[in-house]
């Protein structure tokens, strides 16, 4: 190297040196020096460490512990080692700290701190194997939108940039983001309304800008757009599990009414007047958000739910609530007008409070307190109201909380109401059907202790039916009468039979309650005004009521009854006293009649709800209501109805006739106390008697009935169902007259009343006429000029000429020049001449000149101007006309065009299309008035006679049911010793296909004899048979039913004349089918015992003696039956709102029209 | 002012008939009177017989309105429909859409009903079909193009957008020189 170092070549000096590593050489060379080191340096440090150990060893030192060493001290023969707290050896840490410029180190000694070392485990570290760096990162399963896909990468392809993009743009990553966090997007469901729109605006705010702007300049391109939005929505929601189930989304028919805007709708002509709505939007969010979460602050949310629906009863009722508002006064019509408004709007709670403040005040009765109680209580029926989630409900919800706001709302009766308030039972218990027939049992109990007596004395367990019927028709009849009581308006009336058949519905159920309700409501109203009558029998029914548990409720029930009556009577002396005003009680009464109906309403619901029993008993009522009805319109005599009349009548009638010795311990003691007061209406009332007379009809009736033991099971029908019937055929037409005659002196008064008004206003404005000749007085100034004969004010110049005529004159401001031209020989009567000239529509322009020269006598249009005028105008009129019609013309073929245009465009619509013939008058249902005298009035009345001739139609159809088929007496039996023939079923019927030839021949001749005869009815014959005897009550008893469904039928909504007569028909297609069935079944009965054999004695071995018991053993378990019920119930649930909806859209037409 | 010529009326009663269906014919046809429409400054005009005749004593250059405005034609001979044929839409309108309160202000802002504030929806509404949008106190807001049928309204999430924005009254404000 060196020899050829600096040695020339070609010219030039080599340099020669050692070359440089290669780089590559290097690396490897040091990575094998690193593999190589650490092997050494953990082989330098294992001996090290042993080395400090056995030094520290030697220093007294085991395992870094000192004992018996002040901290501090430093071990010996190691520099830094200290001693720490605790015993610990542990060295001096030398810090170096920098601070600004200068750094400084900082000794850190361990014995002056306390310290905290923890030991790490090497073989726990090694345990759990380090993660190797490739799994360090991790990642999300985010989704497959765009912003994770530009995450991972992927990138859409390029759009150009357009004002839109940046919406979508921001909707996308918010949508990601929601995505991304499906947490938040949950809230964001849950919270509803206000959440997504908080984060929306912003983040949108630029758009509207945006869209202003492209409207003014780029509409053209507004589908373009949208088709672009739409794809893109399409590509941003097609993603999977996007399926977010949707929870609030209503979604309704294409005849869905607008609520309010409805009535807006329905103006087609006038559309222009929007600015009657009151929107309020507050108060829907209110109502939205409290219907959505029952949030914890119940108080409020039963406020707005109160108010909520009550605005839909508001629309609902309107018809019944305008009718039964209509016999107040026009200014108390205004007012309860306006509280409806109010309370339609209003939804705070504090206002709610103050409506009922409103009729409280009506009421003369309110305290603060009361107040306080009532928010209390509210809330409590609140929450019985908040069980009933169902929206569907939520018509009935308003019912019952408007009931319960009216009791509140006299409150004043708080200790009343308390005890009632805790007599109900445990709200809960009217929402699972499960419970429901506890709550319809419990008015039974309630009853069965109030009729306990008679159920005990009667022996007659066996018909339950007619206790029940007994009870339904006293449990129905209470409010029924506080309806009736109201109805001193025909119109009322037609109302009332409807609500007396929905409150056959609800009787079995909590129904009590509500009653006593309006009975606490009626109560206060009635003691200012019952001084001396009334004071016994409520000093006596108060301590009663406050009785705990049952027996205040019997008593309240029947004080209710009492109440009512006394009510009655309160109305009769105010129609004695001819009372044309109705007082303010007249309105509260006017109240609790919309209580009671509202009250009625929820009982409908809880019954539908009920289970089978109770539906079954609630079809057996059904039978009663169809004759209340008839009698409803009967004002008073019906009030006091035969079936409830034993209820509180004491010691007549029913409990009479059963000779009831028991009774008197209770029954009567309660009704003793209230004999008095009703006696006293009796010699007050001229209608009392006959309403007591009827009863005893009726005793008359049941006493009849009563004799025979066979008819009972069917009198105990009935009993309940036919005694308003007969009554109403004895004294309906009396009645009725007489009912008449009431509702045409009701519509004479009003006419009267409305005349008087008139009468009035006339008056005022006579007065204000009289006013202003006095006033024209004072313009005169010329009063003694004779000969002035234009005088502006001339009517007082005249009198000056002719005091006489002045006089007979009197005031005249319509006096012309004419007049004082043509003197004292033109009359008065000259002025109203007609004039010829001013005729036409010439003589309009005439007249119209005329008026604008005024009354200046010089420029006076007489007919000479109109003849000559006359050629002109028609000249003009003529272009006019020729214009006008030329325009009409115009425009009938501009429509004409427009039409064929639309069709063209529609395809299959008719030309002139006529304005919907659909379209409904309105018809004023305050106004409507039921007159007798009226032809088109005959729609209104309740047909009680194609009912009842239904009702004698069944009974006929019972009786010949019950009595036995005539047999024809040529027929004789020859009675032979053979029992088996004797009890064998009728083998008249098939005596051919018997093989018994012992009495087969003489059969065949009887046979024989009987075809001889017509033999029309009955072809079955006669039947001596225990069996066939069975079929037949079997047969009977089919046929209840079918009766009880058919008079289910007849519901309010479903009165549709069509709906009837099919009932009808159904009827007779039962006769026929009852008289097939009544020879079917008998022949396959006859086959059954023909072959076992069977006879009316039991043996041991018998096959009946092993089948009965089955019928009594559950065929399935328990469990299942259970199940399979909770799921059936579901069902008729469903089913069951669903048929309550329609009816409530039917009624709510119904009322409508 | 003139009336429309037969192209016009088509497109016009094309869009029209998205938001109301035949019911145009009751527009067309009133029994209450003669109505017509008006083409005036490209934009259609609503309105009586009577008014009609009025507003021909005002020059055509003065007369900045008539009768009720339905919308107007643009540039490229499309009709749009202006918020002011509210009032004609919301008695007709075949397919409705309800805004809950939350969501009524930002579609009050002009921007589109999403899911989460759409509070009821007409039954069997199509894909693109015009509907009127009220609020739930049914207070009709605007109208505007269902982006989804009914169907499926009810299974997207509550972001995405189910009525496109047309017109809506808030329009009166923002809109107010160019509305008239």
């Amino acid at each position: 190297m060196t020899v050829l170092n600096k040695s020339k070549w070609k010219g030039g000096t080599l340099q020669i040196e050692p070359a440089k590593e290669s780089f590559l050489h290097k690396l490897a060379q040091e990575r094998q020096l690193e593999q190589q080191r650490p092997r050494r340096d953990t082989d330098d440090k294992h001996p090290n460490a042993p080395k400090l150990l056995e030094s520290f060893s030697k220093a007294g030192v085991e395992n870094f512990t000192m004992k018996a060493a002040v901290p501090g001290t430093e071990i010996p023969g190691h520099k830094d080692w200290v001693v720490s707290k605790y015993g610990r050896v542990l060295p001096v840490m030398q810090l170096r700290r920098k601070k600004g410029t200068k750094t400084c180190t900082i000794k850190y000694d361990p014995s002056k701190y306390c310290h905290n070392i923890r030991r790490l485990d090497p073989r726990t570290a090694d345990a759990d194997p380090p993660t190797p760096v490739a799994q360090l990162t991790w990642q999300m399963n985010s989704g497959d939108d765009d912003i994770s896909r530009k995450r991972r990468g992927e990138f859409p392809p390029y759009r150009p940039p357009k004002p839109k993009r940046t919406h979508t743009d921001v909707l996308e990553s918010i949508r990601a983001a929601t995505q991304a966090r499906p947490a938040q997007v949950v809230s964001c469901a849950k919270l509803k309304n206000h959440q997504p729109m908080n984060e929306f605006v912003p983040a949108n705010d630029k758009r509207p800008a945006q869209r202003r702007e492209r409207a003014r300049y780029e509409d053209s391109d507004s589908e373009e757009e949208m088709r672009r939005l739409v794809a893109l929505e399409q590509s941003s929601h097609n993603a999977p599990g996007r399926d977010v189930q949707d929870d609030n989304l209503e979604v309704v028919g294409d005849d869905y009414l607008v609520k309010f805007g409805g009535a807006r709708q329905k103006r087609r002509g006038s559309l222009m007047n929007q600015d009657e709505d009151d929107y309020d939007s507050a108060d829907t969010d209110e109502l939205f958000t409290s219907r959505k979460r029952p949030v914890p602050p119940r108080e409020n949310i039963s406020g707005e739910r109160t108010a909520a629906p009550k605005r839909k009863l508001g629309e609902q009722d309107k018809g019944t609530k305008k009718t039964a508002v209509l016999s107040k006064e026009a200014e108390e019509d205004s007012t309860g007008t306006e509280e409806m408004a109010t309370s339609r709007k209003l939804s705070l709670p504090q206002k709610k409070n103050n409506i009922p403040e409103e009729r409280t005040g009506k009421a003369k009765r309110k305290t603060k307190e009361d107040n306080g109680g009532s928010t209390e209580m509210m809330t409590v029926h609140s929450e019985e109201d908040e069980d009933e989630t169902d929206s569907a409900d939520s018509d009935y919800e308003a019912m019952f909380a408007n009931v319960t706001r009216l009791e509140i709302s006299l409150a004043d009766l708080q200790k009343l109401a308390q005890e009632s308030l805790e007599k109900r039972p445990p709200p809960d218990a009217r929402v699972s059907p499960a419970r429901v027939p506890k709550r319809g049992t419990l008015p039974e109990d309630i009853l069965a202790a109030l009729l306990g007596d008679d159920g005990s004395d009667d022996k007659r367990e066996a018909k339950k039916e007619k206790q029940k019927g007994r009870r339904v028709a006293r449990t129905r009849l209470p409010p029924f009468r506080g309806t009736a009581t109201l109805d001193e308006d025909a119109l009322k009336k037609t109302d009332v039979p409807e609500n007396t058949k929905d409150k056959s519905d609800g009787s079995s159920s909590s129904f009590d309650e509500e009653a006593k309700a309006a009975a606490a409501v009626r109560r206060p109203r009635l003691s200012p005004q019952r001084e001396q009558k009334q004071v016994s029998p409520d000093s006596e029914e108060l301590p009663v009521s406050r009785k705990p548990s049952l027996p205040p409720q019997k008593n309240i029930s029947e004080e209710r009854t009492g109440k009512a009556k006394r009510k009655i009577k309160d109305d009769d002396d105010e129609r004695s006293k001819e009372m044309s005003v109705p007082s303010e009680e007249d309105e509260d009464e006017v109240d609790s009649a919309e209580s009671d109906d509202e009250a009625v309403f929820p009982n409908v619901t809880r019954l539908e709800i009920s289970l089978a029993y109770l539906r079954k008993m609630a079809k057996e009522k059904r039978a009663p209501p169809d004759a209340r009805v008839t009698s409803a319109r009967v004002p008073k005599g019906g009030i006091l109805p035969e079936d409830d009349m034993p209820a509180f009548l004491g010691d007549s009638s029913s409990e009479d006739e059963r000779e009831a010795k028991k009774e008197k311990q209770k029954g009567s003691t309660v009704a003793r106390t209230r004999l008095p007061p009703f006696r006293g209406t009796a010699t007050l009332d001229e209608e009392a008697p006959k309403t007591t007379g009827a009863p005893q009809n009726t005793t008359g009736e049941s006493d009849a009935s009563s004799s025979s033991s066979e008819e009972e099971a069917e009198e105990a029908e009935e009993a309940v169902a036919l005694r308003r019937p007969r009554l109403s055929t004895r004294e309906e037409e009396e009645r009725q007259r007489k009912d008449n005659k009431r509702r045409l002196a009701a519509v004479e008064q009003r006419r009267k009343e409305a005349q008087e008004h008139k009468k009035l206003i006339q008056g005022a404005l006579a007065n204000l006429d009289a006013v202003t000749p006095k006033t024209g007085k004072h313009i005169v100034f010329n009063f003694d000029d004779d000969d002035e004969p234009a005088a502006v004010a001339a009517d007082d110049s005249v009198p000056a000429r002719d005091k006489a005529r002045a006089a007979a004159s009197g005031p005249r401001l319509f006096g012309s020049s004419e007049d004082e031209e043509d003197g004292d020989d033109e009359e008065d009567g000259g002025r109203f001449h007609i004039r010829p000239q001013f005729e036409g529509q010439a003589g309009q322009k005439l007249m119209e000149l005329q008026s604008r020269f005024g009354t200046d006598e010089r420029f006076r249009m007489d007919s000479r101007f109109l003849e000559e005028e006359e050629k002109e105008d028609d000249k003009e009129e003529s272009e006019v006309k020729t214009s006008v019609a030329e325009d009409e013309d115009f425009l009938q073929e501009e429509k004409r065009r427009n039409m064929s245009i639309l069709q063209g465009l529609l395809g299959h619509q008719a030309t002139s299309a006529k304005p919907s013939a659909k379209t409904k008058t309105f018809r004023d249902v305050s106004a409507l008035h039921y007159d007798p005298s009226r032809e088109e009035h005959a729609a209104f009345e309740s047909k009680a006679d194609s009912n009842k001739k239904s009702k004698s139609a069944r009974r006929k159809k019972r009786e010949e049911a019950q009595k036995l088929p005539e047999v024809s007496k040529e027929i004789f039996y020859d009675v032979s010793g053979d029992l088996k023939a004797m009890f064998g079923p009728a083998a008249v019927q098939k005596p051919a296909e018997q093989p018994k030839a012992s009495w087969d021949e003489e059969e065949e001749e009887e046979e024989e004899k009987d075809e001889e005869q017509p033999a029309p009815e009955e072809p079955s014959g006669f039947m001596f048979s225990f069996f066939g005897d069975e079929i037949q009550t079997a047969s009977e008893h089919k046929e209840y039913k079918a009766e009880s469904i058919q008079a289910a039928k007849v519901f309010r909504w479903q009165k549709d004349s069509r709906l009837q007569d099919s009932s009808e028909d159904e009827e007779d297609e039962e006769e026929v089918q009852q008289e097939e069935s009544g020879a079917a079944p008998k022949n396959t009965t006859e086959e059954m015992v023909s072959s076992s054999n069977n006879f009316f004695f039991f043996r041991i071995d018998d096959s009946r003696l092993s089948e009965g018991p089955k019928w009594f053993c559950r065929s399935s378990q328990l469990e299942e039956e259970r199940e399979e019920w909770e799921e059936r119930r579901t069902e008729l649930r469903q089913e069951y709102r669903k048929k309550h909806k329609d009816a409530c859209r039917k009624l709510k037409s119904s009322q409508k029209t | 002012m003139r009336p429309l010529t037969e192209e016009e009326t088509k497109t016009f009663f094309e869009k029209l008939s998205k938001y109301i269906g035949e019911n145009i014919k009751l527009l067309v046809d009133r029994p209450d009177g003669t109505y017509c429409f008006r083409l005036h400054n490209n934009r259609v005009y609503y309105m009586s017989q009577n008014i009609l005749k009025l507003s021909t004593n005002i020059s055509r250059d003065k007369l900045v309105s008539v009768g009720t405005c339905f919308g107007k034609f643009t540039k490229t001979n499309k009709f749009r429909l202006h918020i002011t044929a509210l009032d004609f839409l919301a008695p007709y309108a075949k397919f409705k859409v309800w805004v809950k309160p939350g969501a009524e202000q930002s579609f009050l802002y002009g921007n589109h009903i999403l899911k989460s504030g759409l509070g009821r929806i007409t039954e069997n509404t199509m894909q693109y079909q015009g509907v009127v949008v009220y609020s739930m106190a049914d207070v009709p807001l605007g109208f505007g193009v269902a982006a989804k049928t009914t169907q499926e309204c009810r299974r997207v999430d509550p972001m995405s957008i189910v009525v496109f924005h047309q017109a809506d009254v808030g329009e009166f404000i923002r809109n107010e020189d160019a509305l008239t």
